[in-house]
């Protein structure tokens, strides 16, 4: 695949979910020889402060003897204004991978911003902007997959997983499985960060790893789990304000997209129960590839019939489909594939 | 004495279904009679124009199978077939790390990799 393009890739300041997006894209990168350079921002900052990193990343892509055509921003919320001022002849890009919730601080910068690809179908449908465009998280085939059972230690086996932040919308589906799992003496495990789970909160027996999991041990987590919960963000809802509601959306975006995780389950070959909250999630997949909840009393039902009724011998086949289409329609490359049209 | 049960078919490799109903199984180091050597595999006996589906198995177990049906504009020549192999110098043979079956859409390889071990199955994605 011979390009012009040279892509300086730059992570998100944070180690957090992004970096796993960070990953994707770099190996999607390698995989398709498209030249490029890393740009690992989440590491550089520990070592120096962050107006360093700026300056550094500033400079290398400017360098002429490299090449860049591209600066490729993974996340771009931590990005300063002055740094998308000065790229020159050098086109900019950002994967966002917030959206909607934290679509105002980019949404003032769009301007500056070459190319913008938004994770979320609702904001690259509108048609204020010309350089949006639509580009759907995914999952990496390098970083996720099905490992051997006897490299999985039991502390990542259970019968339900929920792995990702404790939101609140979160908590109340998930209090109310708490008298199924112990009726039937499940093993039930939340993972992630828990900082949002109110400390009288019931679920607070069942937190299991509270931690920044590491990829590669979500990855065990998946593959350890027969059922692995996946339910969405609330958008309207943040922590950082003393109402709790989002000011980062002033615009009201309806979210109807997926989360990687709507991916990475499927390509670890695990079972996965969604949210039936994302007008995309039934557009992804159908109900032969994964199972659909849409209240607590739903997902109590589905959990039992997928964990001890009939549905039991139909989650390896399910996970099967599931992973078949992540993997044909849905992973960083093809992600990849779709920039580089419009880009190059 | 209880009645012998037929032996499980353990083959591993991979299936050629033909759009006559035929089947060819992948054959590893064996005698072509049509070449009239020793031959590692019989990938060039399989006619690609004729294929309907590719099917992996590992030890007699399906793991995938790619057919004509999900991806209708296939042409013979996006039809693939390899191994992943190394030459273990010290025993003078090949080892097959993974089989993989795959197709060439508009612009990659979409390859399904079954690991010789273990039977994990894998994706990959080729630029073409």
């Amino acid at each position: 695949m011979t390009s012009n393009i040279k892509i300086l890739l730059v992570a998100d300041s944070t180690h957090f979910a992004l970096t796993d997006v960070y990953y994707g894209y770099l190996h999607a990168l390698n995989k398709l020889n498209i030249s490029f350079e890393a740009f690992p921002w989440h590491h550089m900052r520990e070592l120096v402060v962050d107006r360093m990193c700026y300056h550094v990343m500033h400079s290398t892509a400017l360098i002429k003897e490299k090449g860049f055509t591209h600066i490729m921003f993974i996340g771009g919320l931590n990005i300063p204004d002055f740094i998308f001022d000065n790229l020159y002849h050098i086109k900019s890009i950002v994967v966002s991978t917030e959206d909607p919730h934290s679509i105002d601080p980019l949404k003032s910068r769009l301007g500056k911003i070459d190319y913008y690809f938004t994770n979320e179908r609702s904001v690259a449908n509108c048609k204020r902007w010309d350089n949006v465009y639509y580009c759907p998280t995914a999952g990496s085939t390098h970083e996720c997959g099905k490992m051997p059972p006897e490299y999985i230690e039991d502390n990542y086996k259970s019968d339900i997983l929920f792995l990702g932040a404790t939101y609140p919308n979160r908590v109340s589906v998930l209090e109310s499985i708490i008298p199924f799992v112990k009726k039937n003496n499940l093993s039930f495990k939340i993972c992630g960060h828990t900082q949002y789970l109110p400390k009288n909160s019931p679920l607070n027996e069942f937190v299991f790893d509270s931690r920044t999991i590491p990829h590669e041990e979500t990855v065990k987590y998946y593959n350890g789990a027969k059922i692995v919960l996946n339910m969405f963000r609330d958008i309207k809802w943040n922590p950082k304000t003393a109402s709790k509601k989002n000011p980062h959306n002033k615009s009201r975006f309806i979210a109807e997209s997926l989360n990687p995780r709507a991916y990475e389950v499927p390509l670890c070959q695990s079972f996965m129960l969604m949210e039936d909250t994302r007008p995309e999630a039934r557009e992804v997949y159908t109900e032969d590839e994964v199972g659909f909840f849409s209240t607590g009393e739903d997902l109590v039902r589905k959990l039992r019939y997928y964990l001890i009724g009939n549905g039991k011998d139909l989650r390896g086949k399910m996970a099967f489909k599931a992973y078949k289409k992540a993997a044909e329609n849905h992973t960083y490359i093809h992600r990849m594939l779709l920039i580089k049209s419009i880009i190059d | 004495m209880p009645p012998r049960e037929p032996e499980k078919n353990k083959f591993t490799g991979f299936l050629a279904h033909y759009k006559d109903g035929s089947v060819v199984k992948e054959k590893n180091h064996y005698y072509s009679s049509k070449l009239k050597k020793e031959c590692a595999t019989n990938w060039h006996e399989i006619d690609k124009s004729q294929l309907v589906s590719l099917e992996l198995l590992w030890g007699g177990e399906s793991k995938i199978k790619i057919s004509i049906e999900e991806y209708p504009a296939i042409k013979p020549s996006d039809w693939f077939f390899s191994h992943y192999e190394y030459f273990d110098l010290k025993n003078r043979n090949v080892i097959v790390i993974s089989r993989n079956i795959g197709i060439s859409k508009k612009d990659h390889k979409q390859i399904y990799s079954v690991h010789e071990e273990t039977g994990i199955l894998k994706t990959e994605i080729r630029p073409l």
